[in-house]
């Protein structure tokens, strides 16, 4: 609730003389409002934004505490003064006790006045200063989004700088790591917020229906448009359009899109009338854009235009403990929605889950979570109801003696996580490489050099340490 | 025999009260303050007064306790005290049964209106 200027106070007092003196007193360091009663006093605080509340307990049609109920109900941030009549102790303990910040006994003069609503001010200030400080460093939640790690407060900030701007947002960012709640926030923080937000998945749309999806289309534009469709850009008009997988659009496209973007008019398909729309532009991929640019697979100068302002949504092996904020956050929903009682996790499967590398995400931690909850009872999520298939990559899983490696295909060099204590047998870290590398030289036939290039090291690395492994 | 009046030794007018307002306030400002001030003491008094005529003890109680509350502010502390006694009865069902509080506020009113109508010619002349 900080404020520019005097702050605005609204002073509930039926007697003429006390208000004007009242207001004498304030009018000086505030913006002042008088009401006379009760319900102008409603009507007061249904128009304006104030500061503060001063009301005396006896007013022609209600009580100043009705006034305090309705302040603590529909505006609860707003401090309350409430003026007593002098021995009303009661009255004083009531008001206290139904949120009232402070009382004031009459008569007063106005030194009394000026230190209770300094302090209260002061008091405030200090609490807008924590909650300015808490937004700015340390927020558990932003919108849908879950997280306090470092990385996401980083993109709540882009987000709240960036949304009252009409510049485009290129999202980027691996499956599951919450795109989508990002471009939410960004509608909802914008000037836009209560218009559309159109959200448009491009790979989830055959080619052929990604143009009419997003332009609309006439009657007969093309076999089986028995009737004219509004498009996305138009559903989107005065809002937000967020274009999921934009990698994945043709590129005879992105070049209308590109115009869409550039000039704000599109024609519908089938349609030679150009149509005007003011729509604020989101989109997100999780490939790696410039290398789309540079394969050819996604226009250079559309890029341009709509990486303005980029955000890398960071995926969730390098979020910290925002890894167990969610995965709790997900247990109470999903045990809310399906009438389970389970409220936490046991230690052994918080560790593990912060270990996992969740290479699917927020989406893989969910579905996860989920299953446990559908398939078990309880009120803690133990190590065995963790599905099966929530093991890591089969490299680090399985125990040394019954690894298949030539059965599976090459992991990137970034793979594998050790499994959680009890799940998965650790061995030494030499074993494992060794059986790493020998699994990379079955797989390529005894071809060294080729294992070597797909392990992306030297061949004299293998040569080496199968040196070292025979002297062991 | 001459019936003491009780809180005749309180002060009709406080000069130290007035002079505090005029401090919060401004000297400027005052005048128009008190020309409030005795507006609202005679529709009050004039309200009590149906009240009272009508035996509707809920509405003297208000009256009385929102005369009791200006008088305070502007240093009226007989009308002050005579309004709240008037209040103290009409809250115990009492006033009906005690016309001379009733009595006794239209004089200490009256004389009110009087003492403020002199300090505010007295303030207007200095000025």
């Amino acid at each position: 609730m900080l404020h520019d200027g005097h702050p605005r106070v609204l002073l509930v007092e039926d007697s003429p003389s006390n208000a004007l003196v009242y207001r004498s007193y304030l009018e000086e360091d505030y913006e002042v409002d008088v009401a006379h009663t009760g319900r102008d006093a409603l009507d007061y605080l249904g128009r304006r934004q104030y500061q503060a509340l001063v009301t005396d307990v006896r007013l022609p049609d209600m009580t100043g505490l009705d006034i305090l109920d309705h302040v603590q109900s529909d505006i609860p941030d707003l401090p309350v003064v409430v003026i007593t009549a002098h021995g009303s102790v009661d009255m004083v303990v009531d008001a206290m006790q139904r949120g009232a910040s402070d009382f004031i006994t009459k008569p007063f003069d106005r030194a009394r006045l000026d230190v209770t609503l300094a302090n209260i001010f002061k008091k405030q200030h200090l609490k807008d200063v924590v909650a300015e400080y808490e937004k700015s460093f340390v927020r558990e939640r932003f919108h849908r989004m879950i997280g306090s790690s470092l990385p996401m407060q980083s993109v709540y900030r882009i987000v709240e700088s960036s949304a009252k701007s009409r510049a485009s947002v290129f999202i980027t960012g691996e499956s599951g790591t919450g795109k989508e709640l990002c471009s939410e926030a960004l509608h909802a923080e914008s000037d836009r917020s209560d218009k559309s937000f159109v959200a448009l998945n491009c790979a989830a749309i055959p080619r052929d229906l990604i143009e009419s999806e997003i332009f609309g289309h006439m009657k007969g534009a093309f076999t089986g448009a028995s009737s004219a469709r509004e498009g996305a850009a138009l559903r989107a008009d005065g809002g937000t359009l967020f274009l999921d997988e934009i990698g994945e659009m043709p590129l005879d496209l992105q070049s209308k899109l590109l115009r869409l973007i550039q000039s704000g008019t599109f024609q519908p398909v089938g349609s030679s009338k150009e149509i005007t729309v003011d729509v604020r532009f989101i989109c997100a991929t999780n490939r790696n854009p410039l290398k789309e640019v540079q394969e050819g697979r996604f226009r250079e100068d559309l890029y341009y235009r709509l990486h303005v302002i980029p955000i890398h949504m960071p995926p969730l092996r390098e979020r910290g403990n925002d890894i167990l904020l969610i995965a709790r956050s997900l247990l109470i929903q999903y045990a809310e929605d399906e009438g389970k009682s389970f409220r936490s996790f046991g230690k052994d499967v918080e560790a593990f889950l912060q270990r996992n590398r969740w290479t699917g995400n927020v989406r893989e931690l969910s579905n996860i979570i989920r299953n446990v909850v559908v398939l078990n009872e309880g009120t803690v999520v133990n190590m065995a109801m963790l599905p099966a298939a929530t093991a890591p990559h089969p490299y680090n899983s399985e125990p040394l003696d019954t690894a298949a490696p030539a059965d599976h295909e090459l992991a990137p060099a970034d793979q594998g996580a050790a499994g959680p204590k009890g799940f998965y047998k650790v061995i030494p870290l030499w074993q494992e490489e060794k059986r790493i590398i020998e699994a990379a030289i079955a797989q390529c036939e005894g071809n060294v050099p080729r294992a070597a290039a797909f392990l992306e090291v030297s061949a004299s690395t293998i040569y080496r340490k199968r040196q070292q492994w025979e002297k062991l | 025999m001459h019936q003491i009046t009780p809180g005749c030794g309180i002060e009709v007018l406080s000069e130290r009260v007035l002079q505090q307002l005029a401090r919060d306030t401004s000297s400027d400002a005052l005048p128009r303050l008190l020309a409030v001030f005795m507006g609202e003491v005679k529709k009050r008094v004039q309200l009590i007064e149906e009240a009272f005529g009508n035996d509707d003890e809920a509405e003297l109680r208000e009256q009385t306790h929102a005369l009791k509350s200006c008088a305070g502010t502007f240093g009226g502390l007989r009308l002050q005290e005579s309004a709240k006694r008037l209040e103290e009865a009409a809250s115990s069902g009492r006033a009906m049964k005690t016309p001379g509080l009733m009595e006794d506020l239209g004089k200490v009113a009256e004389r009110t209106l009087i003492e403020y109508a002199q300090y505010q010619i007295d303030l207007e002349n200095a000025s």
